[in-house]
């Protein structure tokens, strides 16, 4: 019953410190930074590296359980100013309690911005993701990956209020996602359920880059900064099996929630999160997110950066 | 040991990177007088410093009174770091002024806003 539990913490642990995709975004006057909850609502040449998670779980008995570390990665490509594809990976994770470690499965996504309207600083985006199965560690190693795959619907919005006409409004923006995850297997060998999952999250911004641009001149330490608060929440929506006594619920909705802070450069953004669990099947303590993203548009805006085809970046731009 | 390579190897990348500073869209960084500031007395010029390298034949900025009234300058020029400066014609009366800039980057992605700024009575 304790490898149970363990097994249970251990799943809630990594299910929150998986990071998800990472870009970064200008829509008009308004820069998205790629937020570590949920990914921005937009599509750039972008790679992430690394992207640093740290949570402990707790056991339903209230136990602490698994502590996991991991360092993830993506790379994003356009294909078009609207449309990109990205590869990645929840990376290597280290986890303690038992003592475990390995690789997880590649991720792969397309990603369509479908809606921008730069004077409202407001856009609207669509992706599909895959997470494929067994390309991660093998099924032999102490934390071997899932060996199976997982097809994700996504939806993702973004919207800045520089067009309000209050001063003080002007530098908060708000982004949020929506994914719906189906897991090409249900039922494991061992009996075990693998659930479909409806992940939610939001961001609450406040742009001191562009306070200090639009609104009120700032002192140098302060304007790149982007404070914001953030949380991701999953609810199993289906196929989450039967409740097993003195374990965590299958219906339970886990998440995380807090503030983050994050840098912006001209090649790169740094970005930190306290992840604060919404509830014990969510973890036992304060975690950590943090991410370097490393922005290709900027750093080879002529190859690397820019789309296969089309203009780079137009419609994000405000003539 | 792999953990403190990683690390190392982040930092390094992360040194680096933190030496380069600008965006690829200019946004305004710095103005004399300051974006939203109150200030004492009329300057002489307006200064507006940007993030990155602009092209000055696609970049401008002009000012109006709270009112809406046009404030008479000269040519907006760019000068060295990046700097937009607009002569003002004649010393500025005290009230609130709105400016507004546009540029275009060097590497042709397109910026512009607005500010306000206050010479007090």
């Amino acid at each position: 019953m304790i490898r149970h539990f363990t097994c249970a913490s251990a799943a809630a642990a990594l299910l929150l410190a998986a990071n998800p995709l990472y870009a970064h975004t200008i829509v008009g006057n308004r820069v998205f930074p790629a937020t570590l909850t949920i990914d921005d609502p937009g599509v750039n040449d972008e790679l992430a590296l690394p992207a640093f998670s740290y949570l402990q779980a707790a056991n339903p008995d209230g136990t602490p359980g698994t502590t996991s570390y991991s360092l993830a990665w993506e790379y994003a490509k356009t294909i078009t100013p609207d449309f990109g594809i990205s590869i990645g990976s929840d990376g290597y994770t280290w986890q303690r309690n038992p003592q475990a470690e390995g690789w997880s499965n590649i991720e792969t996504e397309a990603k369509f911005a479908f809606y921008q309207d730069p004077g409202h600083e407001f856009i609207m985006s669509a992706a599909v993701s895959a997470e494929i199965g067994n390309t991660g560690s093998p099924q032999s190693a102490s934390l071997p990956s899932d060996p199976f795959s997982t097809i994700t619907p996504k939806f993702f919005i973004g919207k800045g209020f520089g067009d309000a006409s209050a001063d003080w409004a002007r530098p908060f923006a708000v982004t949020g996602e929506v994914d719906y995850s189906i897991p090409t297997v249900t039922i494991n060998s061992d009996g075990s359920y693998n659930p479909t999952m409806l992940t939610y999250g939001a961001s609450l911004q406040y742009s001191l880059l562009y306070e200090n641009s639009f609104v009120h001149q700032l002192p140098d330490v302060f304007n790149r900064l982007i404070p914001a608060f953030e949380g991701i929440f999953s609810t199993p929506v289906a196929n989450q099996g039967p409740v097993i006594p003195g374990e965590f619920s299958p219906y339970e909705t886990t998440g995380v929630v807090g503030p983050s802070l994050y840098y912006i450069g001209q090649y790169f953004e740094i970005g930190v999160m306290a992840q604060v669990p919404i509830n014990r099947a969510s973890g036992d303590h304060v975690g950590a997110l943090a991410v370097l993203d490393i922005f290709l548009d900027d750093v080879a805006p002529t190859s690397l950066g820019k789309p296969l085809f089309g203009a780079p970046l137009s419609p994000l731009a405000r003539y | 040991m792999k953990h403190a390579s990683l690390l190392i190897a982040a930092t390094g990348l992360a040194s680096f990177l933190v030496s380069t500073q600008a965006f690829a869209h200019a946004f305004l960084n710095h103005a004399e007088p300051g974006v939203g500031t109150i200030v004492n007395a009329s300057p002489p010029e307006l200064q507006l410093t940007f993030t990155e390298d602009i092209v000055a034949a696609f970049s401008g900025a002009s000012a109006v009174t709270a009112g809406g009234a046009p404030v008479p300058t000269g040519k907006a020029v760019v000068g060295p770091a990046n700097t937009l400066h607009l002569r003002l014609a004649h010393a500025l009366k005290p009230g609130t002024y709105v400016v507004s800039w546009h540029v275009v980057s060097v590497d042709t992605h397109h910026t512009q806003g607005t500010y306000k700024f206050t010479i007090a009575p």
